[in-house]
């Protein structure tokens, strides 16, 4: 059985409020969202920009989440998605449907608390273990986060929603939430589910994952550009820029939304995923796994290269990767590649690491509907050799019939979708 | 309640686990493989048990013609990764403050700059990546018994569906993490070391099989998976499934509430079984491809035709898997 898959819901919370609307309103308007930030009580902090959710958890949950009946401690993240699935599930006007609905999301580093890892960093270093394991309920909050629980979104959405359908829950770094979407239009394509909500949530903007990606040299530091840090593919960028937030997609079957009379927004036509077997920490030099990604989605959705109009990239700003993907998309589409736009809305809205996919996912997704392809903001003057077409600072109207969605992760991790305009 | 009835040819099964009871359930442990000092820098502990296991299972399969044909799906339990050790040596004696702490740690040369990628769920996928310098579809499944059904899940049917011809299964985890143990049960012990196992299972497609002239050694259905079970679905489910002829392995995480039910009437099945929870050292990777490998197993040493396994999560994820051994 081969079904074709569409796009039914859609629901973001992001750095630039709940919805839908404010999300792609910016995004078209080629808006900023990343800002200063300074972890409280981290003074020096090397990290000192990124791309924050404005609006207090708790009151996130009191105006957003009222209906549900949440757990004591749950992760930011966690919440982050439940509100975007409500917002999908209602765009998608599913009702008895829910309940069949398969899950598909990704998880990255669990969240530990700043203020509980500071408590933690002021102890003597003797001290540090012993505090940390004879102070039992605090360490549980503490620890709970970088032991436990990393399914949290899977089994959240799962016991809240009331699902019962095909579930899974990814771990593909920064490629996630756009391998859970590909899995996702797997299982309906190949009949193992009719409805699927997939997509992903993250928050990464905490001491512990920054300071990791710090050690890693990954996390643009630099003062001179301020907010206008996250320069994608520009000569100046610096490394990624943080952000957080989350954004969920209702995929169905084509023969399961014409029956109950759905909006469709698009079709998910393709997928495809590699692995570069280079470096865990850098890409193939040559793109070889991007290449091999983007060929598998162009080849599942049974298209050429010459048929697709733009590219979501993933663009992170990283010296490495916007090179890389600039070589792998000219070795995919060849003379084309230069008709092509190509943008990464992460300049607007940060990096979402793991859940970075599934923005960009929507944001592909409703460049088809409204024929129109986001910037990429703060790009000046593009590196020597990416030369592109970036739609560099500002959106524009174009003929959009087939677009791909890009992400790659740390594991050397690739995934590529293909979405294209619906036609009967 | 999802129902599958897909049937995939299993070439290839390996383990690896440290000594303990568990181990024992297995045909045999091999010797762990030498790995590049380089990879070693980038691997969570677990991840040369892991290596092992797939080395074993892929003993007697070429792997040289396509490595695009090859997908992997991997999945881990625990984190064994990042210790407080690996912290520790660049943490100042005292601190004034926690930004000194912190300031400390981010200029250290001496804390691995590995360190998140090595805490990462997919840090068995990259590094089994590398080693076999595998290009195809791949993806890394979180985490314990939900990981292991999601990798062996995605692996059915990408075989399946002709996105891989081969494709490897791994799973690796580990138990005594002092930390893990004591949030579960602050009046624990603490272990001295933390132990670590794993799992790998190879399935194949039908045009893979009859291309290299490769002999299933086993054939995998999924027969059902899914959250909330009632008990007559469970009932159902255990009638329909578990027959007195099988040979059934079970692993129920939690003896409470619809999990005891369950396995209270799995224990109370006239069939022959391993109660896997009750074996020490099974909670390194539970799940069900370890479960699997541990039936399989026993199929071989005595001679059953037909294995079934039940796993069940603390969360209630619960899973039925039929094996037929194609070796008598």
């Amino acid at each position: 059985m081969t079904n074709r898959v569409v796009v039914t819901g859609l629901g973001v919370l992001s750095p630039f409020g709940v919805g839908v609307d404010s999300f792609w309103s910016a995004v078209k308007a080629g808006e900023n969202a990343v800002d200063a930030w300074h972890p409280p009580g981290a003074e020096g902090f090397p990290v000192q920009h990124g791309a924050t959710i404005k609006q207090d958890t708790q009151a996130l949950v009191a105006e957003e989440l009222v209906d549900f009946k949440l757990p004591k401690h749950i992760e930011r993240r966690a919440i982050y998605a439940l509100i975007a699935a409500k917002e999908a599930i209602n765009d998608a006007r599913l009702e008895t449907e829910l309940g069949q609905a398969g899950i598909a999301v990704c998880s990255g580093v669990p969240e530990l608390d700043d203020a509980s890892l500071l408590a933690l960093a002021e102890q003597p270093k003797a001290n540090i273990m012993n505090y940390a394991l004879t102070e039992r309920e605090q360490a549980i909050k503490r620890f709970s986060g970088i032991r436990c629980s990393n399914d949290v979104l899977a089994t959240t959405l799962a016991e809240q929603l009331n699902t019962s359908g095909f579930i899974c829950n990814v771990s593909g770094a920064c490629a996630g939430a756009t391998q859970a979407i590909g899995l996702a239009y797997r299982a309906i394509k190949r009949g193992e589910a009719s409805v699927m909500l997939c997509g992903g949530a993250d928050s990464v903007l905490s001491i512990r994952t920054l300071s990791a990606l710090h050690l890693l040299g990954a996390t643009a530091e630099t003062q001179r550009f301020a907010n206008q840090l996250c320069r994608p593919f520009d000569q100046d960028r610096a490394g990624l820029v943080a952000g957080e937030g989350g954004a969920m997609l209702v995929l169905e079957s084509e023969q399961h939304a014409k029956a109950r009379g759905a909006h469709i927004y698009a079709e998910i036509t393709g997928y495809g995923s590699s692995l570069d077997a280079y470096k865990v920490t850098a890409p193939h030099p040559e793109g070889l796994g991007a290449i091999s990604a983007m060929e598998g989605a162009l080849q599942s959705a049974g298209i050429g290269a010459q048929n697709v109009q733009y590219i979501n990239a993933h663009g992170t700003s990283t010296p490495l990767n916007d090179v890389i993907e600039t070589k792998a998309i000219k070795s995919v589409f060849g003379k084309h590649a230069t008709s092509l736009g190509v943008s990464s809305t992460k300049s607007m809205i940060g990096h979402w690491i793991a859940a970075a996919g599934a923005p960009e996912a929507i944001a592909t997704v409703l460049a088809i509907r409204d024929q129109f392809m986001p910037a990429t903001i703060n790009l000046t003057q593009p590196d020597e050799g990416l030369d592109l077409d970036y739609v560099m600072g500002k959106g524009r109207e174009a003929s959009i019939n087939h677009a791909l969605s890009n992400s790659f992760g740390f594991g050397g991790i690739n995934a590529s979708l293909a979405i294209a305009r619906y036609y009967e | 309640m999802n129902s599958h009835l897909s049937s995939v040819a299993l070439v290839g099964v390996a383990s690896s686990f440290a000594d303990s009871e568990f181990s024992l359930l297995f045909d045999n442990q091999p010797e762990h493989i030498a790995v590049p000092r380089k990879l070693k820098r980038y691997m969570a502990p677990a991840a040369i048990n892991s290596l092992t296991a797939t080395s074993e299972a892929l003993a007697h399969i070429s792997l040289a013609e396509r490595a695009t044909e090859v997908g992997i799906y991997t999945s881990q339990t625990g984190y064994g990764s990042p210790f407080y050790s690996e912290f520790s040596a660049a943490l100042p004696e005292s601190a004034d403050s926690a930004a000194q702490t912190f300031k400390a740690l981010w200029s250290s040369e001496r804390v691995n700059p590995f360190l998140i990628t090595n805490a990462l769920n997919n840090n068995l996928l990259g590094i089994s990546g590398l080693n076999w310098q595998l290009n195809g579809d791949a993806c890394a499944f979180i985490r314990d018994q939900l990981g292991a059904f999601g990798a062996l899940q995605e692996a059915i049917v990408a075989i399946d569906a002709g996105e891989c011809q081969l494709a490897i299964v791994a799973i690796a985890g580990n138990s005594n993490d002092p930390l893990a143990r004591w949030l579960q049960d602050s009046e624990s012990e603490m272990a001295e070391e933390v132990t670590n196992g794993a799992t790998t299972l190879i399935l194949a497609s039908e045009e893979w099989l009859s291309k290299t002239g490769h002999k299933a050694v086993a054939r995998l259905s999924i027969l059902a998976s899914g959250y909330h079970l009632n008990t007559e679905q469970l009932n159902t489910l255990i009638a329909e499934y578990v027959k007195p002829s099988h040979f059934l392995s079970y692993y129920i995480e939690s003896a409470k509430g619809k999990n005891r039910i369950l396995a209270d009437a799995l224990a109370s099945c006239n069939v022959a079984n391993h109660h896997l929870n009750s074996y020490s050292g099974s909670d390194i990777c539970p799940g069900v491809v370890t479960s699997v490998a541990c039936n399989l197993s026993t199929l071989r040493k005595q001679n059953h035709s037909t294995g079934v396994c039940v796993n069940c999560d603390q969360a209630g994820f619960y899973s039925f898997v039929r094996i037929e051994n194609e070796s008598l």
